[in-house]
């Protein structure tokens, strides 16, 4: 707790007030900041080799999924490191594979709220029918066929997302700042204890 | 020759997902571990990249020595996989929390508060203009008295938060609209790189195939 | 009602299907439906236009790979109206799936006038979140020791006068979300004052992007499929996306319908109840 309030303070400290030192300390942590977050990066592989590593040795269900998940893992690993990641080889993964599979699950969720908008978008109270008559709306700003029933779609669309919509997350984005500013004092006063496992 | 077999394999890993809207199968599971193992991988591998061009890199040509902390703290990190050693792990998590939390409170001040609330004020000029910044500040005062949980929201807040909240389900409609538009862009880039190209259709007709088999085979039991 | 009540219980999956058609068919038949220039896109393009010729504009791209088979054509004509306008375009990646997307818009490129390492470069993905972004915009070239394909930096001479934000004049990010809007502005348009526009975003984010937009800290954002529709438009390039709009429009007929039919269906099952 003390390391993060002494950095926390000394970051923001440095922002605000032009003192040589605290500015070339401040440059120093934020430059390792970037290879420790990088080591961050690599955590997910191990955690995934421990989880499906388990789950192989136990003979688990569908532990053979755990097998060709960490086979392919590795396959990616050793082709990015070994023979880098403009090779051939890692490139078949990662474009000629991956790319597909990833488009593919975005996708997936546009479905989904379809059948979500289907079964339970209803308009049980005001706030639901505020939802769905915006939502109806916004389906006439945004298509190009809007446009052709009545053009007032388009103004009335336009009006309520930049001013209405807008102010909304405005309000959003102020109050957010506001929790987020307490968090950071509570922090640097060392009563944030959740963080870091404490 | 080998476009071929790459169109095949993207709309194979497609349709297997895709098949996820019809049932949960073998081939979406297979698909989706992939998936996962591949994505694994890179981080991987960009791990390795960014610490030896930021880090190692850093201490043997601009023999910056000052990096061999960051590095301690790095592997530090790993700490965290051993339950007897967890504690060591701490040290680069507070770090990391540290820089990040105090990077991004020092612009939030300026940028999302004082900025946005500058924003808010009431501009006198057109009647049009004049109107959407009252309705602009009304909009935003309600917002943020729905978020005042230390009070009872009564009376006057009550009203306020109210308002608030029903400015919020016009916004999350409004989101909830537009992420169609997401999905159509994603399908249809799908479809027209590994879906309807030369073979990549075989693959569709075998799966629509699949499914017919599948459907016909429950409506006989 | 019994007619209602089946409308009222259709399968998911008939759902699924209506929307692949929906999106099918246009593509097949293109109905070829006006598109409007929203203000948000014609910021982005008249501010690339109005850059001097020389000025150092930053390609943040955030995106993975996979939002190359609906996207990459508009990032390369971005890039490409850019370059044409004889600007120096630093390529950079605050996210890790970014630096890979960056390479294949860079092969993408038609134009064949521009020289890499000299016009444009690919520096890749810089860790660590916003202080990563601190650190790049306060001093990128002493950040940096090779660019994302392993290029010394001494040999790239489109960083020789490159410090960092303090000689850019156009920040412009392509985000799915995280780093987005909030990242850029806390650092680099904040602390620096650079103008920040949006060069793609998603649907779903721009309406807590448009809050920004308003208050003029970002200057506009190229939204979607429907942004890059009238980014083709505004150069005079018409491609796929004007051609998916017809799509677009299909399928927001289908939302709009099972919205519509789902509350109609709702509020007779509740009149037939208070009957009872």
């Amino acid at each position: 707790m003390l390391i993060t309030a002494v950095i926390v303070s000394l970051i923001v400290f440095e922002y605000f007030f032009d003192v040589p030192a605290a500015t070339t300390v401040s440059e120093n942590v934020q430059r390792w900041a970037v290879v420790v977050m990088a080591f961050t990066l690599g955590l997910g592989a191990i955690n995934l080799f421990q989880i499906h590593g388990a789950k192989v040795l136990r003979k688990d269900k569908e532990w053979y999924l755990s097998v060709w998940l960490l086979f392919i893992m590795v396959l990616t690993i050793v082709f990015g490191i070994v023979s880098g990641p403009f090779e051939d080889s890692f490139r078949f993964l990662y474009e000629d594979v991956f790319m597909h599979l990833g488009g593919t699950a975005t996708a997936l969720q546009g479905f989904f709220i379809l059948s979500a908008a289907y079964r339970t978008f209803r308009a049980r109270n005001l706030d639901a029918a505020f939802l769905i008559g915006a939502g109806i709306l916004m389906c006439f700003y945004q298509a190009p066929f809007g446009v052709l029933i009545w053009k007032g779609f388009d103004v009335i669309g336009s009006w309520l997302f930049t001013v209405a919509v807008s102010s909304a997350f405005r309000g959003i984005i102020i109050g957010s700042a506001i929790g987020a500013m307490a968090v950071g004092v509570r922090i640097v006063l060392g009563r944030e204890k959740g963080l870091a496992g404490g | 020759m080998y476009e071929e077999i790459v169109l095949i394999i993207a709309a194979a890993s497609t349709l297997a997902i895709l098949s996820y809207l019809y049932r949960e199968n073998i081939f979406y599971r297979i698909a989706e571990y992939t998936m996962v193992g591949i994505s694994a991988g890179y981080l991987f591998v960009m791990a390795y990249r960014n610490i030896i061009s930021f880090g190692l890199n850093s201490i043997v040509q601009k023999q910056d020595y000052t990096y061999i902390i960051a590095f301690i703290l790095g592997f530090m990190l790993f700490g965290i996989y051993v339950k007897k050693y967890n504690w060591i792990s701490r040290w680069p998590m507070a770090f990391i929390i540290a820089v990040g939390t105090g990077i991004s409170l020092r612009g939030l001040v300026i940028s999302q508060l004082l900025a946005q609330i500058k924003a808010t004020t009431i501009e006198i000029s057109t009647p049009l203009k004049t109107f959407n910044s009252v309705i602009t500040l009304i909009v935003v005062v309600c917002v943020l008295s729905y978020f005042i949980f230390s009070r009872e929201q009564r009376g006057v807040l009550g009203i306020t938060g109210k308002t608030g909240r029903y400015a919020m389900m016009v916004a999350f409609g409004t989101v909830v609209t537009f992420m169609f538009m997401t999905t159509t862009t994603v399908i249809i880039g799908r479809l027209k790189v590994a879906v309807l190209p030369y073979p990549a259709y075989y693959i569709a007709i075998i799966s629509l195939i699949l499914i017919a088999i599948d459907v016909i085979r429950k409506k006989i039991r | 009602m019994s007619l209602l009540k089946k409308l009222m219980e259709i399968d998911n999956r008939i759902l699924y299907l209506l929307m692949f058609v929906a999106i099918i068919v246009p593509m097949l038949k293109p109905i070829g439906l006006p598109i409007p220039i929203s203000q948000y896109t014609a910021e982005v393009y008249n501010k690339i236009e109005d850059l001097d010729s020389g000025s150092y504009v930053i390609y943040s791209m955030e995106l993975g790979i996979s939002s190359w088979p609906w996207a990459g054509e508009h990032f390369v004509l971005t890039l490409e109206h850019l370059l044409s306008r004889n600007l120096k375009v630093i390529c950079v990646s605050f996210s890790a799936s970014g630096p890979y997307l960056l390479e294949k818009v860079i092969q993408n490129l038609k134009t064949t006038e521009k020289v890499y390492g000299v016009d444009y470069v690919n520096l890749g993905f810089v860790s660590g979140g916003e202080a990563g972004m601190s650190s790049f915009a306060r001093d990128a070239n002493t950040l940096f020791t090779t660019d994302f394909g392993g290029t010394p930096i001494e040999e790239l001479s489109i960083l020789e006068s490159f410090t960092g934000a303090n000689d850019v004049s156009l920040f412009l990010g392509f985000t799915g979300g995280t780093p987005g809007a909030d990242e850029y502005i806390r650092q680099f348009q904040a602390p620096y004052e650079i103008p920040v526009a949006i060069g793609w975003c998603s649907s779903g984010t721009i309406p807590s992007i448009a809050p920004y937009i308003e208050s003029r800290q970002i200057l506009g954002a190229v939204v979607d499929m429907k942004g890059c529709a009238e980014y083709e438009l505004l150069r005079g390039k018409p491609g796929p996306f004007i051609a998916g709009m017809d799509s677009q429009s299909l399928v927001y007929v289908l939302v709009l319908s099972v919205l519509i039919l789902g509350n109609i269906g709702f509020f007779a099952e509740k009149r037939s109840e208070k009957n009872v």
